[in-house]
């Protein structure tokens, strides 16, 4: 870690969302700790969002990928290009994070107060529009670690063990040692995996005082039970469990989460054959090419 | 560490006479510490400032940290064994709480009226593991968390650890109904794993 002023770049991935993403930029704009640089990363938009971002903000760098690679092949790319500029601290988030304007400050005021070694992963306390914790981004507490998760309590920081990309603040010392996020996931359980990665070695920390809302239309789970989307879940778990990203204990419990998930999916689908055929496929494909 | 809203009394190895002594006092919260503990300056009125916490459950139970004279946290102890509920968590830790399932009663503040709702701890039956099984019971249907910031030197070792020693308190535990059969299990992987 600097002792110097770290700096920040933050990545925002968007997708065929040009309101969302105006909206996260001014955001972003209204930082109390304003960032250094952000990123935009264009999955192959086709409503003209290059162009919003080139005319209407050129204080904004814009990383236009020349096919849609999803969120996972997105933050792989930002990450990478702000990794390679030098900045500190990589803050990832989708088009539709909106940070408050003390989001950024309260990350690194957390890292600062962070007890022990520094960590290189942080992460913001994640809600819907209603105030409620949104579902998708709870992240996983370091329940294993019984000592350090008491002592970080006492810093007012929540040790966790994984966490999603939805205002996720990671140090560019876990990309030196750890590598980027898998872009082959595409969508689904790459944050999962590379803060298991990254994290079953270093520390991170929740700072509840920085506070983001996740403006999904609804506060749905992330396994998408009810949607063809589900072949990611199901081949990216897989993928997941087959890494080492986890260790062999944690992957007992992920592997139960995993077979619960199947279980519902079954329950609700099991009369249609193309969402069975869906899910088949993404258990053929996880067991398949690199973890 | 004297509160004017708290009458806080301690015991001595938290066997059953000093509770004895300590319930004949009256004191609406009873603070328990192992012996040989040492608490730093502040511990006791960092527990006491958790009692009515701003927008969380009132508590009867409060347990703090446990670290060795070098003060690192005690990592296997038995202390205080986290409510594995993330939510609760993430609201919770902007208080520098953590809920818990069940506490020791190395370094633990009990508002009195929990003996008068559920008895006693067994210690003949549960030895060292007393604590967690009178805790356990306790906080089937109320609430307690951890106080991280209330820290007690003991030295390593003077604490129950999660062992296979554990196992008859856990098989009785069940049996009593202070643990339901997911709380034995994750008890058991733990002492186990």
């Amino acid at each position: 870690m600097t002792t110097t002023t770290p700096t920040v770049c933050a990545i925002v991935v968007t997708y065929n969302r040009k309101d969302m993403l105006v909206r996260c930029l001014a955001a972003l704009a209204a930082q109390e700790r304003p960032v250094d640089m952000t990123v935009v990363v264009d999955n192959a938009s086709t409503d003209g969002t290059a162009d919003l971002v080139r005319a209407g903000h050129p204080e904004v760098e814009l990383l236009a990928l020349a096919e849609n690679v999803g969120g996972a092949g997105g933050f792989a790319a930002g990450m990478a290009w702000a990794h390679a500029r030098g900045y500190d601290w990589l803050w990832v988030m989708d088009d539709d994070t909106l940070p408050t304007p003390e989001s950024l400050g309260a990350l690194l005021a957390g890292a600062e107060r962070a007890p022990g070694p520094a960590p290189v992963v942080l992460c913001s306390d994640v809600r819907w529009k209603d105030e409620r914790l949104h579902p998708m981004n709870v992240p996983s507490p370091r329940w294993r670690d019984r000592g350090h998760l008491g002592e970080a309590a006492g810093h007012g920081l929540l040790a966790v063990r994984t966490a999603t990309f939805v205002s996720l603040a990671v140090h560019r010392t876990a990309i030196d040692r750890y590598g980027l996020p898998h872009a082959h996931y595409f969508i689904w359980g790459d944050d999962i995996e590379f803060t298991a990665r990254v994290l079953r070695h270093e520390r991170g920390y929740l700072v509840p005082e920085s506070k983001v809302y996740h403006w999904t239309p609804e506060p749905h789970s992330p396994a998408g039970l009810n949607s063809d989307r589900f072949y990611y879940h199901a081949r990216n778990s897989l993928h997941v469990l087959r890494s080492r990203s986890f260790s062999p204990v944690e992957r007992v419990d992920y592997g139960r989460y995993y077979l619960s998930s199947i279980k519902q999916f079954l329950k609700l689908n099991w009369r249609d054959r193309r969402r069975l055929g869906i899910l088949l496929r993404g258990l053929r494909d996880g067991l398949r090419g690199p973890a | 560490m004297t509160s004017p809203a708290v009458d806080a009394v301690a015991t001595v190895g938290a066997g059953p006479d000093a509770l004895a002594h300590a319930l004949a006092t009256e004191a609406p919260w009873l603070w328990f510490l192992a012996p040989g503990a040492r608490p730093r300056e502040d511990a006791l009125d960092v527990l006491l400032a958790a009692v009515a916490p701003e927008g969380a459950a009132p508590p009867t139970v409060l347990a703090g940290l446990l670290v060795d004279e070098h003060g690192v946290p005690l990592e296997r102890d038995l202390q205080a064994t986290p409510q594995l509920d993330a939510e609760a968590a993430v609201e919770l830790v902007r208080h520098r709480l953590l809920p818990i399932r069940s506490a020791g009663f190395q370094h633990c503040l009990v508002a009195r009226a929990s003996f008068d709702r559920h008895g006693l701890p067994d210690h003949a039956r549960f030895g060292p593991y007393a604590g967690h099984e009178w805790t356990a019971r306790v906080l089937g249907d109320s609430a307690g968390y951890l106080v991280a910031a209330s820290v007690v030197e003991l030295a390593a070792g003077a604490a129950p650890t999660g062992s296979f020693a554990q196992l008859p308190a856990a098989v009785r535990m069940l049996r009593t109904g202070a643990w339901s059969r997911g709380d034995a299990v994750r008890a058991l992987r733990r002492a186990v794993l």
